[in-house]
């Protein structure tokens, strides 16, 4: 008996008290399947092309505080699993991004590349991850492609 | 802090002081794990953008092509009544304890095979389309990627914060009180010895005072 209360004791210390309280919920969770859908936040014509293409909740967004608006109130809305949204629109909303992404299991936020900016330009939020990770700036060394 | 100096306290703050190291021993290994798990996953973003810039470019390309060939108007209609083609399944799995959604392209399947009506398209629309659904699931992986590798960073932090509580407040905190029962443990044994002497040097002294 005092064995089997000390492995508990020793599973709080290691998990964490909210981690241990939330394990058995997650067990259930695990494996359970369900749907959502694609949103597109882009400019005026992108998102028509996305429209096109099939994703139909494809908002076109001319004003980055206009897109600060419809981001929060999609990341409320529990329909949505993936929100995609233009580098170009993405840079003038990097904080609220990272707040979603720290604070909701859903929506995930990708960025994507608009016609003019590619998103290979965008690390600075991974750099910033690692640096608060470790603690100290890690340069991570480009891998050669092919 | 009132500690009760007794042996019985003294053998329970050892055991916890034992389960406090012990505790912590296997945080740090669950720590440098994890730490491996995240830049594994921080790795793999870079090499993804890559490919999706790669692919969006195609796509966009194809696109502009299609735009011109089937007239702004004719472009904007069509994509009105497009309908919903892709959803996303999302299914939770654990990297490390740490609940993450895995997300799967779904295609709807009441959609119709073409979204858009076929009169006035172009091929090069057909050729985005089908570029599409590959760069989408590109997205898809990307999207997760990042979130894992963020949920991972966020839980490093609270095992970096909990180690140190173990190691700078709590272990310390034990040992010192151990100390403290220990100390004030031999001190009583001390003192006990001397009053014994004590006494058996006064009993002495009766004794010989009586027998002379």
């Amino acid at each position: 008996m005092g064995g089997l209360r000390r492995g508990f004791v020793l599973t709080v210390y290691v998990l964490g008290f909210k981690a241990f309280k939330r394990l058995s919920g997650d067990l259930c969770l695990c494996g359970r399947l369900m749907a959502g859908s694609i949103a597109v936040l882009a400019d005026r014509d992108t998102a028509t092309m996305f429209r096109l293409v099939g994703i139909r909740n494809s908002f076109a967004v001319e004003e980055p505080e206009k897109g600060r608006e419809l981001l929060a109130s999609l990341a409320r809305d529990e329909k949505y699993a993936l929100v995609m949204i233009t580098y170009a629109l993405a840079a003038a909303m990097e904080s609220l991004i990272a707040t979603i992404a720290e604070r909701q299991e859903r929506p995930l936020i990708a960025v994507i590349p608009s016609r003019e900016r590619p998103i290979s330009e965008r690390i600075a939020p991974i750099r910033e991850l690692i640096r608060r990770v470790v603690g100290v700036e890690v340069k991570m060394a480009k891998q050669p492609t092919r | 802090m009132a500690v009760k100096v007794t042996r019985m306290e003294l053998f329970r703050l050892a055991r916890q002081g034992l389960l406090a190291e012990r505790g912590r021993d296997l945080l740090s290994e669950k720590q440098s794990v994890l730490l491996m798990e995240f830049f594994s996953y921080a790795q793999a973003i870079g090499p993804l953008q890559e490919k999706i810039d790669w692919m969006f470019a195609g796509i966009y390309e194809s696109m502009a092509k299609a735009e011109m060939a089937m007239g702004r108007t004719n472009f904007e209609r069509a994509s009105l009544t497009s309908t919903d083609r892709f959803g996303v399944d999302v299914e939770t799995r654990t990297v490390m304890g740490v609940p993450v959604p895995r997300l799967r392209l779904a295609r709807l399947s009441e959609a119709r095979e073409i979204p858009y009506s076929l009169s006035g398209t172009s091929s090069s629309l057909d050729e985005a389309f089908t570029r599409l659904e590959e760069a989408l699931t590109a997205v898809l992986s990307l999207a997760e990627t990042e979130f894992v590798a963020r949920r991972l960073a966020q839980e490093l932090m609270k095992i970096k914060r909990r180690i140190n509580a173990l190691e700078h407040i709590i272990i310390p905190m034990i040992r010192s009180r151990v100390r403290f029962i220990e100390d004030r443990l031999s001190e009583t044994e001390r003192e006990t010895f001397f009053r014994t002497k004590r006494i058996k040097a006064i009993l002495e002294r009766r004794e010989t005072a009586t027998s002379s």
